[in-house]
């Protein structure tokens, strides 16, 4: 059980659960609300404030790290192959008997060989063309669990919230009122790549119909040309910047009761 | 285990806000490239440990944590003693204390080198609490596995550190009259909203 001062701490820190919060609400008087409420603006002004205070990571410093990670990797991926030069004179010299190139078994070696190069360039050539997808191209469909499959995470709105807040999105969902005159639910979301670019791509319905959310950064585009919205006779999309972050919301149904359950006060 | 390349799009894609939180931490630009150089070369050194799917700004936050109580030469306490609990020497008369809260952009605008200078006086642990809460948007639990310490331990550390920064800001504006300043002004607008009708 929290003493009354963390109660209240957790209270202004937005730590609570709704039901703490309409537990803790109705044992305060208004005045000590607005108090508490008055608490957390000074709070959030003081931190955005120092937030506008720190120096992003200096470009060169961040090269210098990513060429010492970058060519490792590659070293990695090098098959070694020894040098015929300078280190020739340090190898021992050993006599091996010669090759007959009229042995069967040569033959069968090297064509196995030829085969398994084969096999391992046509592998690595699957690989790239498989990565080089991009890998939201949405297709709407009526069929909501058709929709909802690609999702890497399945949740309710709550879990959704959390899942971007992990993932580096903060951007605060509400969880729409059982009043609200649309029916909105939240089935998952996932984290995609489209062209070096990073979204959070999150699978709503707006009154029965599916909407594609993505949030990203508020510079980047839309990716529109990596959506099939041919299966729709019409869409709508609209967006909504949230401090660095941006929201769009499209599919069939108006983005407007969606766009108002994301806003960036808290989380 | 993670693909190399991701592992770097990945440090790549949070490198800014780590190295903001590294800044905030230190408080100077060399020391901060030193702990950002150490932190990212040790996560790469590591990274066969990270797995897939998990929070992996928390698991980063979690080592540049540490680099940075070594950079400020303070030892992590998971626990504090229950004297230390004790907040009453931080204690801050209520009523300076509202005429100071109840207009922060005042403040800030007046004050803001103050309470950037008073961020410094802080120790490690409630500067990262503070700025893991107000700034990442991590909830207590986080912060806790993140610092590796109790849940109660980073209430404490966040209360004891917004007592102090008051405290510390409230010396400023008593010791140069900007709350006499501001009363003025206050006074000022009250006046020529009297005149105005």
């Amino acid at each position: 059980m929290m003493n009354q001062s963390r109660e209240y701490q957790a209270y202004v820190d937005e730590q609570l659960s709704v039901d703490q919060v309409i537990n803790l609400e109705k044992r305060l008087s208004k005045e000590e609300i607005a108090e508490l409420e008055r608490e957390r603006e000074y709070e959030n002004h003081i931190s955005n404030f120092i937030n506008d205070s720190g120096p992003d990571c200096p470009d060169d410093l961040w090269a210098k790290l990513k060429d010492q990670m970058i060519s490792e990797i590659e070293q990695n991926e090098d098959v070694p192959v020894p040098s015929i030069g300078s280190k020739q004179k340090d190898i021992p010299v050993v006599h091996t008997p010669k090759l007959n190139l009229h042995d069967f078994r040569v033959w069968a070696i090297a064509a196995m060989f030829i085969i398994n190069c084969a096999f391992i360039v046509a592998f690595l050539q699957y690989r790239n063309t498989k990565n080089d997808q991009p890998q939201n191209l949405i297709v709407f469909n009526e069929d909501m669990d058709q929709f909802a499959s690609p999702a890497e995470f399945k949740g309710n709105f709550t879990d959704v919230k959390q899942y971007l807040h992990n993932v580096g999105l903060p951007v605060n969902l509400r969880t729409p009122s059982p009043n609200m005159h649309h029916k909105i639910k939240a089935l998952g979301a996932r984290v995609v790549k489209v062209q070096e670019q990073r979204y959070g791509e999150v699978y709503m319905s707006c009154c029965d119909k599916p909407m594609l959310v993505l949030i990203g950064r508020k510079d980047q585009q839309f990716p529109n040309e990596h959506i099939d919205f041919s299966n729709l006779s019409f869409y709508h999309i609209d967006s909504k910047v949230i401090g660095d972050l941006r929201v769009w919301v499209a599919g069939p149904h108006k983005p407007d009761g969606i766009i108002s359950l994301f806003d960036g006060d808290s989380i | 285990m993670i693909n190399d390349y991701e592992f770097v799009n990945m440090l790549e894609e949070y490198r800014n806000e780590f190295f903001r939180y590294i800044y905030r931490i230190v408080w100077n630009d060399s020391v901060a490239e030193d702990v950002f150089s150490s932190a990212v070369q040790t996560a790469w050194q590591s990274r066969e440990k990270f797995k897939p799917g998990s929070n992996f700004r928390a698991w980063m936050y979690r080592i540049i944590t540490n680099k940075c109580y070594v950079a400020n030469r303070e030892i992590k306490r998971n626990s504090l003693d229950v004297d230390e609990l004790d907040e009453s020497h931080f204690a801050v008369d209520p009523d300076l204390e509202k005429r100071m809260t109840d207009d922060p952009e005042w403040i800030t605008e007046h004050a803001g080198d103050e309470l950037l200078e008073a961020m410094k006086q802080l120790s490690t642990a409630e500067r990262s609490s503070l700025i893991l809460l107000a700034i990442e948007r991590y909830s207590y639990k986080e912060i806790a596995e993140i610092l590796e310490m109790p849940v109660g331990t980073v209430m404490t550390h966040l209360s004891r550190g917004r007592t102090r920064l008051r405290r510390l800001l409230m010396d400023h504006v008593l010791n140069t009259g900007l709350i006499d300043l501001k009363n003025k002004h206050v006074q000022k607008h009250i006046n020529q909203q009297l005149k105005q009708g």
